[in-house]
């Protein structure tokens, strides 16, 4: 079973039971909760895409393991032109979703710890990159979601691992047993993690020698013994309880984000892919991050697309398309996006193989993409909100549109233009809204600033990889600082 | 042993190459007799000044029977402290070298 439907990704996740907490009460059937439900949705569109002709193309790849036809979100990169595919179907995913959906995250870390693992074995002779394969062979073979789970509940942001008054503040191993590890700890906002089949487990960042405890990857089932989760909230979240289908703004998809509790959790040694190697920590880390800001040059540029749409609809709904301000403003928003996405293709054409054979994105290019990443859309989401006019924030709720005294009236003084359906207008002004600053916004604004790293991370990479001496040394050369070797003639 | 180096374009260097290409020929004239060669030559060095390393292998993999490729902080992909990139592309170099010669004298090549 190399591709799975959606309907047979939605009986994986009936089939398990799983400890999830939302509101301070244990969810039991959480694919059906209406707060839930959205981001499983999301998930599910990776799978009815990669079955459709028409998309199957960017949507699937040959598997370097198996040679089977595989779900691209499950795939080893083996060339620039697959990380370029890549940033391609996030865009898709993007535009079909208009939010976060999630499987990024997995394929991102599973590539980085391939490539890891496999430097790590030949650094201290250790047998982490065939157990790997092993694991990503029953990934890609059953079609499955794996949330790729690095950022630590950090405590003191001052102290590292080991100086933290309670160890736990990074997952940690608290045993070594013959058949395994025991591991405790926590990891925060994870991005589909009870839509996932499986999480990969990476350390949060950079380890010294002294602090082997914390240097740990590993995989475990998403209903592994053990594991709780508390589902994050989302603004207007609770939209979602009241019946309707116009308020939420998006009809049918939204993100996820859960707090990840891994209290004392066993792993066999053949889902142990790391432990105690501190010295390929920052490696793991910084190539994870990498393929990730990438990842955001393609995700965000397809829900930028969404809302561009929704901005050029409600400009023209409510008669003000041809004014030369908004089209200029629509313009703005195209040029911000596609530059967001010239970044994403930039860093993977310039991607490079890496020892184990799969590619990586070029760290510098994909660092500068993350960093636009954390800007741009806050201003294509300012012009969608310009565009919009103040009413998507103070428009009455659709049950005033619908009561049958005052409903008349409120569709009345909402009215536009005669020829469009005052719904359509109510519609498009929430899905601003949801996308701008209710629950799409996670994944659109705060995940844009702080997913993959906060803009510091990004700076910080950006310092290390350009080499300013060499700039200096090319103003020198031309001002006549130092004499320009190129002149000889 | 015969040496064939090729630069990468050499737009966006985090590394000095030649600096690093003078100090590997260097050293390997203090560990064998040395040829820099243009055409047909035992090794090759791919310098390449970034990660990305664009030289088209392709175009150059009849000039010698096996290559040592660097970019960036990179050797053969796999990332070197720069104050020892020199010593561990002469050693890969000769290592290089000594597997040709080897396979060579395997398939009755070499007198």
């Amino acid at each position: 079973m190399a591709l799975k439907t959606a309907q047979q990704y939605l009986d994986d996740l009936r089939s398990r039971d799983i400890e999830l907490y939302m509101f301070g009460e244990k969810v039991e059937n959480y694919v059906d909760n209406p707060i839930i439900r959205p981001s499983i949705n999301s998930v599910a569109m990776t799978y009815k895409l990669a079955l459709d002709p028409e998309y199957e193309d960017i949507m699937t790849a040959t598997s370097s393991l198996t040679g089977q036809k595989i779900n691209r979100f499950t795939h080893l990169h083996q060339s620039t032109e697959d990380l370029i595919k890549k940033v391609k179907m996030q865009r898709l995913m993007g535009q079909k979703t208009g939010a976060c959906f999630q499987r990024c995250v997995g394929m991102d870390a599973f590539n980085a710890v391939y490539s890891t693992t496999f430097e790590i074995d030949q650094a201290h002779g250790t047998q982490y990159h065939q157990r790997f394969v092993k694991f990503l062979e029953y990934v890609q073979e059953n079609d499955l979601v794996v949330d790729g789970c690095m950022t630590d509940a950090r405590g003191d942001r001052s102290k590292s691992p080991a100086q933290q008054p309670d160890p736990d503040a990074y997952l940690h191993v608290v045993e070594r047993r013959e058949d395994g590890l025991v591991v405790r700890g926590c990891k925060l906002h994870q991005t589909g993690m009870v839509n996932s089949h499986e999480i990969l487990v990476m350390p949060n960042n950079s380890l010294k020698a002294d602090e082997k405890d914390w240097a740990v990857c590993f995989a475990v089932p998403v209903d592994a013994p053990g594991m709780i989760y508390v589902y994050g909230r989302q603004a207007s979240d609770t939209r979602k309880l009241e019946g309707g289908n116009v308020d939420i703004g998006n009809l049918h998809f939204g993100g996820q984000e859960v707090l990840t509790i891994f209290n004392n959790v066993f792993v066999p040694w053949e889902r142990v892919f790391m432990d105690g190697e501190t010295d390929f920590s920052t490696m793991v880390v910084e190539r994870f991050a990498g393929y990730h800001r990438q990842s955001y040059g393609g995700c965000k540029v397809g829900v930028g697309d969404t809302l561009i749409g929704a901005a050029k609809a409600i400009a023209d709904y409510q008669g003000a398309a041809k004014a030369s301000h908004i089209k200029d403003k629509l313009v703005e928003m195209c040029h911000l996006n596609e530059t967001l996405y010239g970044c994403g293709i930039a860093c993977s054409a310039e991607g490079r193989k890496t020892a184990a054979g799969n590619y990586l994105i070029d760290q510098l290019l994909a660092n500068i993409c993350k960093q636009n990443v954390t800007r741009f859309p806050y201003e294509i989401a300012r012009l969608a909100q310009d565009i919009a006019g103040g009413y998507f924030v103070t428009m009455p709720s659709e049950k005033d549109f619908n009561h049958p005294d005052i409903g008349p009236l409120v569709k009345k003084y909402s009215t536009t233009r005669n020829d469009v359906p005052v719904e359509h207008r109510q519609r498009m002004a929430r899905l601003i809204e949801n996308l701008t600053q209710g629950a799409a916004a996670v994944g659109y604004l705060t995940e844009s600033m702080h997913g993959a790293g906060s803009p510091q991370a990004q700076r910080i990479m950006i310092t290390r990889l350009v080499d300013l001496e060499h700039r200096k040394e090319l103003a020198e050369n031309l001002c006549g600082v130092r004499e320009n070797p190129d002149i000889d003639w | 042993m015969k040496l064939y180096i090729k630069y990468c374009g050499g737009c966006n260097p985090v590394i000095n190459r030649k600096k690093l290409v003078n100090d590997v020929v260097s050293k390997l004239k203090e560990r064998t007799e040395l040829e820099v060669e243009g055409e047909k030559a035992d090794v090759g060095l791919i310098v390449g000044g970034c990660p990305v390393c664009c030289v088209n292998a392709e175009e150059i993999k009849a000039k010698a029977s096996c290559f040592v490729v660097v970019g960036g902080d990179l050797v053969n992909c796999i990332q070197v402290p720069s104050q020892e990139q020199s010593d561990i592309i002469v050693q890969q170099l000769l290592q290089c070298h000594q597997e040709t010669i080897d396979k060579a004298i395997r398939k009755g090549g070499v007198c």
